[in-house]
């Protein structure tokens, strides 16, 4: 299925770029049925007949756990920001660690679902995945660097308060 | 070697491929008009349409496919055949005779 | 007798004159107000012309006050090759969802704005593939509304064979969703449906789903709440309310679809 999914989708792109570029690129595609080889995500054919109801990807209790944690994690943010400014950072390197965690969790999980929303690699095979890769190395470099940041120098909220009072 | 196509050109051949095994499918009498009906109407509009104007073709596709899942109901048994059909396949017949 | 015939003269009053008031006199008094109106146009016989915006006056005072009323006017008196979908006029059928000035609504339910100088500009629902004119193809929103299997599943019938009943309370929980006509102006206002409509569901669709999960009557909730737990059918919502905003009947996808997100998380 992926790889029929995977195959139907470069072909579209393929097929918008013009048929010269098409001609150089283009492997040749694994016979499917007649329905498969017509469908293609966002494309002007359905899947089905028009009578058929659309289908659901497999079900994953693990999206619903992402949503709660993502929920959970943007409240959690609001008080831990007002904690981390309100308390020493020098006092609670933790809370400050902690805040410079969730920041990137955070902004990397928005992230993501932009690449999710406009690359998904469904219809862009080679881009979604160039770009949700591009984006996990910069959030491991980032979480890297706070924790530098935050061990060797002043920490993430004095930082902050410093450039703040500049 | 077969020639390379692109996937928009395969979706167009699929299309007309499985148009063509349509008149199989119904009474034999009506074979004939079937397949000039299919033969005319694919290839009409084919050329009507221009090879670089992809939303043009995609909406034929669109309509096209529509079209053939409707006269693949084994509940139509009959279609209708025009002058014009009829006389797009003289054409046809004596462009194939006519020596190039 | 006596009292009819006294009662008489007064109904035949009552009729002549609410007669005359129906009748479709010239407004000889009223100014003639033109009003401008830019109207999509593509015509699927000629595919390979660009669409373009085609431009009707018509006066208001000739006309009724709503914009499906002007559209029809347009369609019998000046062009009849405008296509356009109608029913009941009167905001129960949905089938005049269309862009009109910019927002996804039902022209029936539309008023005309009598601001002379602006010409008011009606496109098909946005993303979706035209038909022709303002007629959008709605098959994959059915397709999508199908999916979900918008019936009652229930294989325990009552044991005394005649309906399944529910308390009121029960009940109050189905309102504000079976309201909903179906239109689709919510789902093609809403940006994460014109990227993902092949897998995200959409407004309208998530919706229904939710007024069967709410529905005590059903018993195949967990199945329902089942196949929406995935990355694209439910959680491609990012609640920009949009949906709330343009639906025609006041009604609130968005409420709807957290709630969905709601009982998931608390499952």
């Amino acid at each position: 299925m992926a790889s029929s999914l995977l195959a139907s989708s470069s072909k579209r792109a393929l097929a918008r770029r013009g048929p010269a570029f098409a001609k150089t690129l283009l492997v040749s595609r694994p016979a499917t049925t007649q329905s498969d080889a017509l469908y293609v995500p966002g494309g002007p054919v359905y899947k089905g007949t028009v009578n058929d109801p659309t289908t659901f990807p497999t079900p994953s209790r693990a999206h619903t756990h992402h949503w709660s944690f993502e929920r959970l994690l943007s409240a959690s943010l609001i008080p831990l920001t007002g904690a981390a400014f309100a308390t020493s950072p020098s006092v609670h390197p933790v809370l400050d660690g902690i805040l410079g965690v969730s920041l990137v969790v955070h902004s990397h999980i928005g992230f993501d679902s932009m690449v999710v929303d406009y690359l998904h690699p469904r219809k862009f095979p080679v881009l979604g995945r160039v770009a949700t890769w591009t984006l996990r190395t910069a959030t491991v470099g980032v979480l890297l660097g706070v924790y530098q940041f935050n061990t060797n120098d002043i920490g993430l909220t004095e930082l902050i308060g410093k450039v703040w009072a500049a | 070697m077969s020639v390379r196509r692109s996937g928009l050109q395969k979706d167009v051949l699929n299309l007309y491929r499985r148009a063509l095994r349509i008149p199989r499918t119904k009474p034999p009498p009506t074979r004939a008009k079937w397949d000039l009906m299919i033969r005319y109407t694919f290839r009409t509009k084919a050329a009507s349409a221009s090879p670089r104007a992809i939303s043009v073709i995609e909406h034929l596709l669109r309509t096209g496919t529509r079209q053939v899942s409707m006269y693949e109901d084994p509940s139509v048994k009959d279609c209708w055949v025009s002058a014009e059909m009829h006389e797009w396949e003289k054409a046809q017949r004596n462009k194939r005779t006519e020596p190039h | 007798m006596s009292l009819l015939s006294r009662r008489l003269p007064r109904l035949a009053r009552q009729f002549s004159s609410s007669a005359a008031r129906c009748l479709a006199t010239p407004v000889a008094d009223k100014p003639v107000l033109n009003k401008e109106f830019k109207i999509y146009r593509w015509n699927p016989d000629e595919p390979a012309t660009k669409p373009t915006l085609q431009s009707y006056t018509i006066d208001l005072n000739q006309t009724g006050p709503m914009i499906l009323d002007a559209l029809i006017k347009i369609k019998n008196e000046v062009d009849p090759t405008l296509t356009f979908r109608r029913s009941c006029r009167e905001g129960i059928c949905g089938s005049c969802a269309m862009n009109i000035d910019g927002q996804n609504t039902l022209a029936c339910l539309c008023r005309i704005d009598r601001n002379e100088a602006k010409d008011t500009k009606i496109y098909p629902l946005p993303h979706m593939y035209v038909v022709k004119d303002l007629v959008p193809d709605l098959t994959l929103f059915y397709k999508q509304y199908k999916s979900i299997k918008p019936y009652l599943q229930n294989p325990n019938p009552p044991a005394d064979g005649t309906e399944f009943l529910q308390s009121p309370e029960d009940r109050k929980k189905l309102d504000g969703m079976y309201e909903c006509i179906l239109c689709a102006c919510c789902s093609t206002s809403c940006p994460s449906y014109w990227w993902n409509q092949d897998e995200y569901l959409g407004p309208a669709t998530l919706m229904q789903a939710y007024r069967w999960i709410a529905d005590s009557r059903d018993t195949h909730t967990a199945e329902r709440k089942e196949v929406l737990q995935n990355e694209m059918s439910l959680y491609r919502c990012h609640t920009i309310f949009n949906c709330s905003r343009t639906c025609p009947k006041g009604l609130n996808p968005a409420l709807a679809i957290a709630r969905i997100k709601m009982e998931l998380a608390a499952d």
